[in-house]
């Protein structure tokens, strides 16, 4: 009985806190982080329509009562009214200097903040992007996204590169080491560690929540299992962007859709995890999501979906498509005139040499 | 010079011994200690987690009472992180969509008429957000009827300041989707008989600034 709760225990370790290489989040923070820029920037256009106290689509009085018995915290209900636009732009900042990668042990958790405030002051005009925002707020906040790709990387490399005979410079290197809120950012790690590996895991499992429920919600219906489930998504005028009602002429199509569609959701826990599997079930996955931005004009929504498959792909495939991207690019674009065995051989060398000082 | 280091022998080299790279062993086993804990609450943070985003979904109606129950005391956790949500996307089945129309008079008697959302609004992401407001209507309705009053005067206010009116009607619009037969008998999706309007009352700004029904 021990020794199976020791295994039990131990595969547990191993499978939230296995360590993993920061590069996978760090590529993740760009899309993601990104998504979640643009997602804010687009309030902007809206702000006062949706964010003002009185006159608003989401007046505080509403919302408050809206949430009476819930836990939902927004600083925005502890903002005054003539200070909104500032904070609504600082917030674009800090979400802007986590997306670069700067102070990201700070800016991420202000970030995760950020996006739950928004979210908890205007309730209902949320949807699906704003969930994936708040996951991915969240899961690249407890890890070390800002070890590689970011300017917190950039600036440790020139704070290690300040030349020995500049006495200044070596003085505000050493000064700036000493910040305590930078000391802490120079801390990011670039070495495999735990929280990478528990943040990706997060990232897979929680996917695999939303795909397990999005599956089983459907079965609930008449029309999943009738097949027409995906014409009557298709004829929502209001949410189509581009014509699908020529899909009436191919009922074979449309009723295989909705059936692959929860039989594929409901499967994706289980097969995501076959090692041989997992490049064609994301597959699928890509497909309906761009189908979904294409023809029902969730854009948004169905790449932030597609943002989080970037958890599955391990570190070792991003650099080899880095390397095969760089070769490509020394090849026929920096400089063409080089024969080919020339420059693998320059661009292996750069690589290792690259590797070796980010570790 | 000695081959290896010696034994030691006093008191005073066993306190040296033990003080290893400016650290004295009894502050390594106390951040060794302090680890252990903090990786055990990682851990109860993660069972925490998983039970507070895999609940949500599982209490969606119709479900275990049980759940529900389990639910709404664990609430706080999911609510807290706004990660409180079903992922029921386009779930049981895809629905009607509900629109607001409005017919504000200004002050001069003209009249302004609308539709809310506006389609054309660009990014795609703004018309995403206004539909969301409507789509919310019945739910908040269904769910509140108190609360579905005050939702619509909360409407009716924003549609009085952004349109410079004095009052306003509005109607709740529900667009029936098109079924297949309709479809092949010839129908079109923006039929005007797929469009069932619904009063949801006259508002209007009093002495006092304020918005009341009328």
């Amino acid at each position: 009985m021990t020794e199976r709760l020791a295994k039990a225990w131990d595969s547990w370790q191993r499978f939230w806190f296995a360590k993993e290489s920061p590069l996978v989040v760090c590529v993740m923070r760009w899309p993601m982080v990104g998504m979640i820029l643009y997602t804010h920037l687009i309030w902007t256009f809206d702000f006062q329509a949706f964010f003002a106290d009185q006159a608003s689509w989401q007046s505080r009085e509403f919302v408050q009562q809206y949430q009476a018995e819930q836990f939902a915290y927004s600083f925005w209900w502890h903002v005054p009214a003539d200070w909104m636009w500032e904070t609504h732009f600082v917030s674009l900042l800090i979400l802007s200097l986590f997306w670069v990668g700067f102070a990201t042990p700070i800016t991420g958790w202000l970030c995760f903040i950020i996006v739950v405030s928004y979210a908890n002051r205007v309730p209902l005009a949320m949807y699906g992007l704003d969930q994936v925002n708040g996951i991915a707020a969240l899961y690249l906040a407890i890890a070390p996204c800002g070890g590689r790709l970011s300017v917190d990387a950039w600036i440790r490399r020139r704070l290690h590169n300040i030349d020995a005979a500049s006495l200044a410079m070596r003085r505000v290197a050493d000064w700036i080491r000493k910040v305590p809120f930078w000391r802490d950012c120079q801390q990011t790690h670039t070495q495999p560690t735990s929280s990478v590996g528990l943040s990706i895991r997060l990232f897979q499992v929680h996917l695999c929540f939303i795909y397990l429920w999005g599956g089983l919600g459907k079965l609930q219906g008449e029309t999943w299992w009738n097949g027409e489930a995906v014409w009557l998504t298709a004829a929502t005028l209001d949410y189509q962007s581009n014509d699908l009602t020529w899909l009436i002429h191919f009922p074979w199509l449309y009723q295989t859709l909705s059936i692959t569609t929860w039989a594929w959701e409901i499967s994706f826990p289980i097969l995501v995890w076959q090692p041989r599997l997992r490049r064609w079930v994301l597959m699928v996955g890509l497909m309906m999501h761009l189908g979904i931005g294409m023809f029902l004009g969730m854009w948004t929504f169905g790449l932030a979906m597609i943002f989080i498959y970037l958890a599955f792909v391990s570190a070792e495939t991003y650099t080899m498509a880095a390397t095969k991207a760089a070769l490509f690019w020394r090849r026929w674009i920096s400089e063409p005139g080089l024969s080919n065995a020339a420059s693998d051989h320059q661009l292996d060398g750069r690589e290792l040499m690259i590797e070796s000082r980010g570790r | 010079m000695p081959s290896s280091l010696p034994l030691p022998t006093s008191d005073d080299d066993r306190t040296n011994l033990s003080n290893i790279g400016g650290e004295n062993l009894s502050d390594q086993a106390i951040k060794k200690w302090c680890r252990r804990v903090g990786f055990g609450l990682v851990n109860v943070w993660l069972v925490i987690h998983l039970i507070g985003v895999f609940l949500p979904a599982f209490s969606i109606p119709p479900s275990p009472e049980i759940v529900r129950d389990l639910y709404w005391s664990l609430r706080f956790y999911p609510q807290a992180i706004y990660m409180d949500h079903g992922y029921h996307f386009f779930g049981p089945d895809p629905g009607d969509s509900t629109l607001l129309r409005f017919v504000a008079v200004q002050a001069d008697g003209t009249s302004v008429r609308g539709t809310y959302p506006n389609r054309n609004a660009f990014p795609r992401l703004r018309y995403h957000r206004h539909f969301m407001l409507t789509e919310a209507i019945p739910r908040v309705a269904s769910f509140d009827e108190g609360l579905g009053a005050l939702q619509a005067k909360t409407y009716a206010a924003r549609i009085l300041a952004s349109t410079n009116a004095e009052s306003v009607r509005l109607y709740r619009v529900t667009h029936r989707m098109t079924s297949i037969d309709r479809f092949l008998a010839g129908g079109r999706l923006d039929d005007p008989e797929t469009y069932f309007d619904e009063m949801l009352g006259t508002f209007a700004i009093d002495d006092e600034k304020s918005v009341v029904r009328r």
